[in-house]
């Protein structure tokens, strides 16, 4: 009996195992230590409100919410625990290996820079972290990291993706509030601002 | 594990270490000659690295149809989903066996460390309803927003370390938690101190264990190539299950069986065998669970 039911008990840790570290890493890749966002644009050219596509042109993950239920796009952090629209980060939160090891170093991750816009574009990005000078990655080869502009048009639907690494000083990270920054798109070749997305960084555990 | 016996494997560990370099050369940063032709022959503006030709989220898409679109929009995410698999249905995991970077490198590091450090699981825990639970596992906890698919990448770290050889560092520089517990796994615990090194394919690949679904399928269907044992030159010494690095044999009673499951078809078991009882070979019927006849694999 034992024999049979073993292979199923092995099964079902391996699924236990795989649940765990997924929903442990889900509070890592969400609140404090490689915080992974998203960002929509166009929200906004100018002070008007862009054209962009519903949910069902857009496809994906889109698609599952139904029409009716359809609010149009939030300038992203879709997969945060801030509100839509802004970024909250709690370094506060890092695991203990983290803290242990490099409490001051943070990633800050977007996969899905998305032009959810009618038309493609070309994008310049800012980031704001507060005077930290960050370390920009992408996969994407065309980009150019003199003007932290893209090299290609990013049709609507396509996304870019960029990863931020920065080092937080000592006497910044043990402030309840470590910075109030934001990263902002713009089109590259009119400079016209196409979203803005705040990205505040705290520290719960500070005194 | 004997020492006296790694002479007689050395060339098949030379043969596939030179594979293991090609698999190198063809899909890691800084060379990725195959993703890179990959991706200009799909029009994807991606610098090429290991990440590119993702083997791991494509799987994780398997059960989110709503990103099946996505895997034809850039069909480099068919590889793991297809084209490893349907390899392995007709041939068997030869990419984990012969060319996957991450497995080789920690199979061949394993033997620089001497076996009474190791753990050995020979014969005590059949990994294959593991792998296969953690697969299932990492797919489902996507649906409650949970990752377990880029929290706990091997190939990530595997990357990161053939980059710091190359002078790019920062991937050794930033470390996450999880990326700590991953990298100790998949290096140390279930790597360099797990005799044969293939801790982390056996228990925690998904790629490895579509595929090896896809071997254990191509076998039943009697389309794969598979390793077998033939039981009438056998004499059941068990030399084969203890080179095996993928835990695929188990002494059974008074036979030893090849589970197409978990084998990744390196063949150590085929050179360390004294009679010569061991082949890849053509063709033939899986039969379970009644007693298999000679020359047929276990695993179903």
């Amino acid at each position: 009996m034992f024999k049979k039911l073993l292979p199923w008990l092995l099964g079902i840790l391996g699924l236990l195992f795989a649940v765990g570290i997924g929903l442990w890493s889900k509070n890592l890749f969400t609140q404090s230590e490689s915080v992974h966002f998203s960002v929509n644009f166009p929200t906004v050219t100018g002070d008007v409100a862009a054209q962009t596509m519903n949910c069902c042109d857009l496809g994906g993950p889109w698609a599952r919410i139904p029409e009716k239920d359809w609010k149009g796009y939030p300038a992203g952090g879709v997969l945060v625990w801030g509100t839509e629209g802004a970024i909250l980060l709690d370094v506060g939160q890092e695991g203990m290996l983290k803290r242990l090891i490099q409490p001051n170093f943070i990633n800050l991750s977007t996969h899905w820079l998305r032009n959810v816009g009618v038309q493609p574009y070309q994008i310049r990005l800012e980031m704001d972290l507060c005077g930290i000078e960050p370390e920009w990655e992408t996969f994407e080869s065309a980009w150019d990291p003199a003007t932290h502009s893209t090299t290609r048009e990013i049709n609507p639907g396509e996304v870019f993706n960029m990863d931020w690494y920065f080092h937080i000083p000592d006497e910044q990270f043990n402030q309840p509030v470590v910075c109030e920054g934001q990263l902002e798109v713009f089109d590259a070749h009119q400079g016209d601002s196409l979203t803005q997305l705040p990205i505040v960084i705290i520290n719960s555990r500070a005194q | 594990m004997y020492p006296r016996l790694y002479r007689k494997l050395l060339p098949n560990w030379l043969k596939r270490f030179g594979f293991f370099l090609l698999g190198v050369v063809m899909l890691y940063a800084p060379f990725a000659l195959l993703t890179r032709l990959l991706l200009a022959i799909t029009n994807v503006p991606s610098n090429a690295d290991v990440h590119s030709v993702c083997l791991r989220m494509p799987i994780q898409w398997l059960a989110q149809p709503w990103m099946y679109a996505t895997m034809f929009e850039k069909p480099v995410y068919l590889v793991a989903v297809l084209v490893l698999p349907v390899i392995a249905l007709f041939l068997g995991p030869l990419f984990c066996g012969w060319l996957c970077p991450a497995g080789g490198m920690t199979e061949y590091l394993s033997r620089l460390v001497p076996p009474r450090f190791q753990i050995n699981m020979t014969g005590k825990v059949n990994p294959v309803p593991i792998r296969y639970g953690f697969m299932f596992g990492m797919m489902g906890v996507a649906f409650i927003g949970g990752n377990a698919c880029c929290s706990f990448c091997n190939f990530t770290h595997a990357q990161n370390l053939i980059n710091a050889l190359f002078g790019n560092m920062l991937g050794l520089q930033y470390w996450a938690s999880f990326a700590v517990v991953s990298f100790i796994l998949w290096f140390f615990v279930l790597g360099l101190f797990t005799r044969g090194g293939r801790g982390w394919c056996n228990f925690l690949c998904p790629a490895g264990a579509l595929m090896g679904f896809a071997h254990w399928a191509g076998a039943k269907l009697k389309v794969s190539r598979y390793v077998k044992i033939d039981r009438s030159a056998c004499n059941n010494c068990g030399l084969c299950a203890t080179y095996c690095p993928t835990l695929a044999i188990q002494k059974n009673g008074e036979r030893s069986e090849v589970n197409a499951h978990a084998c990744n078809i390196c063949m150590d078991c085929k050179i360390v065998c004294p009679s010569r009882a061991i082949s890849y070979s053509a063709p033939q019927a899986l039969q379970s669970p009644a007693p298999l006849p000679a020359g047929e694999p276990a695993g179903d």
